[in-house]
């Protein structure tokens, strides 16, 4: 339900959304098709977020923003996330402006510097 | 063997009943309906589950974006859109009156508002309402099962639906616990004063899992400030007595210390525990005679809580009483608190005894000097309590390991008499460095304790400094000036005198005279050689600054650093005007020089100013003999036609001739000097230091007082 009401706050800003459902799907999807940025949970069926940082840094060798998002917002989550290379990260509750912004400053921060 | 036959006969009871075979069939039957009919309903209701999910996922992904575009429209969205917010509402509306409909969204919103944050919650509480879905929570409250209404509860808590707290409130004394205990956290989460209702009806006991579900709910609400939880101490309910010192733990809130102390009298163990408890977070040492009053009548786990507390805010003054506790208690643990007590109040002063091998016997060692080791005897010391006999010592060699005793050793240090004669000091010879005896000498001449006139009489000493300045190269000579100038005094008179004689170099000629003028042997003849020396007639270069070499500087003008930072004319003319206005001799130089370089406008100011300083001047009697003077330089416009003469009398005047009691200030001594007089019981010539060191400042208040009161003592003595 998040995930559509984020779908649909970015979507009215402008920006082209994807949802996949699990880890799976986002894994098989990224392979054939790279995003401009990723925004995912941290807790997702098959394949966590954090897997997914590292797959995507260490496997595809891609520095593409990926934004985290986690109700377990503890340090250790945070610090591994981090760790791997996940470009920001968002404790639940989520306000979607402040998402919104933090969005728009990594994928400027990427593609324009 | 009729035994053994009986032996293989089977008991009647274990034989197998006889059965009907049909009976077997029905069985069979029976039982295989039943597992079919099991693993129907199984599939019937899995099916009807997953059904229902499925049907509820697809109503959810149907209403997501309605709900997102309502959550997120606003009024300055294109016309579509508004168009299409419009549309939906229609809709949403219709299917309002569906009750599954109604499920749903409420179960999407209730989901939807734990993820969001920010304003984005606020519209989606605000949705919630609107849509009328608190009417179906505030339907379940009144459902006869337990579960419908906790949900409800929680549904409207969740929601902030604050118009509930009236409805929910009602269930607090409610016989269910689980009803009970959300309807306690849903009205402190709804509004603040939910935690005064609560503490003032409750009437059932308040678990401690549930006290930090209510502490955590409290300190979920923005901005709160929590009322004086005092006022609850006094409940009938123990646990909400309780719950109101871990509040008052919680918020630190010190001020109810004597509800607190009174506590500690409560009946209830709990209650004295959690009071005791709050007396040493907030160090009530003025509960310290109720917890000793009360000591005795408690149970130990409550003497223990007392002890500790005693430990942390007693003093010195409670020891009495912990030993008291550690003689007449029973109780091996809280005699175990009060030595800790003790210990933490004076530390150290009850020392492990238990299990402590007390007859060690170190094997005693011959140092190299042929004595017993009595390192490890002076450690038994401590323990021994036995009276010192002063005969027994150690030193003989003879003794035996085995008759050691050890005494309590009270070495009493007598202070050695030793009769000495005080020996004469020699009085060390010291041999004053040249330096030294300048100083020395001028230390005494300034005391009045050489004759200023008899130094200038050792003839041979002068031949040979005025041989000696002979033979100097010039730059020796330069220096040697140098130092007369910085050092110099009237002995040195003659020898300045010598150099002005016979000094090549003019410039040097021109300092040793300036120099013999400082040093003041003769003022008069001073203002007379100035007079003699500086004349119109001397030459142009010399005369264009006169001032600068005779004392007083255009620089010395305390208006010099002003007009040279003054950027613009009118600054400039103000500050002349101010020249004017408070001028003095000291600023005459430095009008001068601005005659010199300034523009006609200036000019006439200065001039002005000139005239007016001159005519001040003029005015004061003392200076009357320069008035002739004084008024030919105001006269003059050009520098060149001045009477320098004139003038340098005029600048000399304070310096060679100093204020005799003009202002009543005129007898001033330097302080350190005075102080030495006094010391040294010396009666001073007030005339005579004047002349000599021309040392002339103002004295701070107490210190004039108290030389003016030397002074008075000097002259009456």
């Amino acid at each position: 339900m998040l995930a559509s009401l984020l779908k649909y706050r970015l979507e009215k800003d402008g920006y082209a959304v994807a949802i996949k459902s699990n880890g799976k799907e986002v894994k098989q999807d990224i392979a054939e098709h790279l995003p401009d940025a990723i925004i995912s949970d941290v807790m997702m069926p098959y394949f966590s977020g954090i897997e997914l940082v590292d797959y995507l840094r260490n496997d595809l060798k891609s520095d593409i923003p990926i934004i985290l998002i986690s109700a377990a917002s503890n340090e250790e989550n945070v610090i591994s996330a981090f760790k791997m290379g996940a470009n920001d990260f968002i404790a639940k509750p989520v306000s979607p402006s402040e998402l919104l912004i933090r969005v728009a400053r990594e994928i400027e921060r990427y593609y324009c510097t | 063997m009729y035994l053994s036959s009986k032996t293989y006969q089977l008991p009647f009871l274990i034989n197998s009943p006889k059965i009907h075979t049909d009976l077997l069939w029905d069985l069979t039957l029976l039982f295989l309906v039943l597992a079919g009919l099991y693993v129907f309903f199984i599939f019937f209701f899995k099916n009807r589950s997953a059904t229902l999910f499925r049907k509820r996922k697809s109503k959810r992904a149907e209403l997501a974006p309605i709900i997102s575009n309502f959550l997120f429209h606003s009024p300055e969205d294109p016309k579509t859109e508004q168009r299409e917010y419009v549309e939906l509402k229609i809709t949403i509306r219709e299917y309002l009156s569906d009750k599954y409909f109604r499920k749903v969204l409420a179960d999407i919103l209730f989901d939807l508002q734990k993820d969001v944050a920010g304003a984005t919650q606020e519209r989606l509480y605000k949705l919630y309402v609107e849509l009328g879905l608190h009417q179906d929570a505030y339907q379940k409250l009144s459902n006869w099962r337990w579960n419908t209404v906790s949900q409800g509860i929680l549904e409207l808590s969740q929601m902030k639906v604050t118009d509930a707290f009236h409805f929910i409130s009602k269930f607090i004394n409610d016989k269910r616990g689980v009803v009970r205990k959300q309807a306690e956290i849903a009205i402190i989460s709804l509004k603040e004063e939910g935690i005064n209702h609560l503490l003032n009806n409750t009437k059932y006991a308040i678990s401690e899992w549930q006290q930090l579900r209510l502490i955590e709910a409290l300190s979920s609400l923005k901005d709160y400030r929590p009322p004086k939880f005092k006022t609850w101490l006094i409940s009938h309910n123990k646990d909400v007595v309780l719950f109101s010192l871990r509040l008052i733990k919680h918020f630190n809130q010190n001020d109810a210390a004597a509800s607190i102390t009174e506590l500690v009298k409560h009946k209830n163990d709990q209650v004295k525990i959690a009071a005791i408890s709050c007396i040493k977070d907030f160090n009530f040492n003025e509960a310290n005679s109720v917890l000793k009053k009360v000591f005795w009548n408690c149970g130990s786990m409550v003497k223990v809580q007392i002890l500790d507390t005693i430990g942390a805010i007693g003093d010195e003054g409670d020891l009495m009483f912990l030993n008291e506790i550690g003689k007449l208690e029973s109780n091996f643990s809280v005699v175990n608190k009060a030595h800790a007590a003790i210990n933490t109040i004076s530390p150290d002063s009850i020392l492990p005894t238990e299990n402590i091998v007390e007859d060690l016997v170190a094997p005693i060692t011959k140092s190299e000097s042929g004595l017993y080791d009595v390192e490890f005897l002076e450690t038994e010391v401590e323990y021994s309590e036995v009276v010192v006999k002063p005969e027994k010592t150690i030193e003989t060699k003879e003794i035996e390991v085995e008759e050691i005793e050890v005494f309590d050793l009270v070495e009493k240090k007598e202070p050695k008499v030793k009769e000495e004669t005080e020996e004469p000091i020699e009085a060390p010879d010291f041999k004053i460095q040249e330096m030294e005896r300048e100083l020395n000498n001028t230390l005494n001449f300034s005391l009045g304790l050489i004759d200023a006139a008899a130094l200038g009489k050792d003839e041979d000493e002068l031949k040979e400094a005025q041989e000696d300045y002979a033979q100097m190269s010039k730059e020796q000579r330069v220096k040697f000036v140098d130092t007369l100038e910085s050092v110099g005094d009237k002995r040195e008179t003659q020898l300045l005198e010598f150099i002005m004689e016979h000094e090549e170099d003019a410039e040097l000629r021109f300092r040793a005279f300036n120099t013999l003028k400082s040093v003041g042997n003769k003022p008069e003849q001073a203002v007379e050689i100035v007079s003699e020396t500086i004349t119109p007639s001397v030459e142009p270069t010399v005369k264009l600054e006169p001032l600068k070499l005779h004392g007083i500087l255009p620089e010395e003008s305390i208006f010099y650093d002003l007009y040279a930072y003054a950027s613009d004319m009118n600054s400039k003319e103000i500050l002349i005007q101010e020249i004017m206005s408070i001028g003095d001799e000291r600023d005459i130089p430095f009008l001068i020089q601005l005659q010199q370089t300034e523009t006609d406008i200036i000019k006439a100011l200065v001039d002005q100013a000139l005239a007016t300083i001159t005519k001040a001047i003029s005015e004061k009697p003392v200076e009357d003999a320069v008035d002739t003077s004084v008024a030919e330089v105001a006269g003059n416009n050009t520098i060149d036609e001045i009477d320098f003469s004139a003038l340098q009398t005029l600048v000399e005047k304070p310096e060679t001739k100093p204020n005799k009691d003009t202002d009543g200030k005129g007898g001033l001594i330097p302080l350190e000097l005075c102080f030495l007089y006094d010391e040294l019981g010396i009666l001073y010539d007030e005339n005579n230091n004047k002349e000599d060191l021309g040392l002339n400042f103002e004295l701070s208040k107490e210190f004039e007082v108290m030389v003016k009161s030397n002074n008075y003592n000097l002259q009456n003595e």
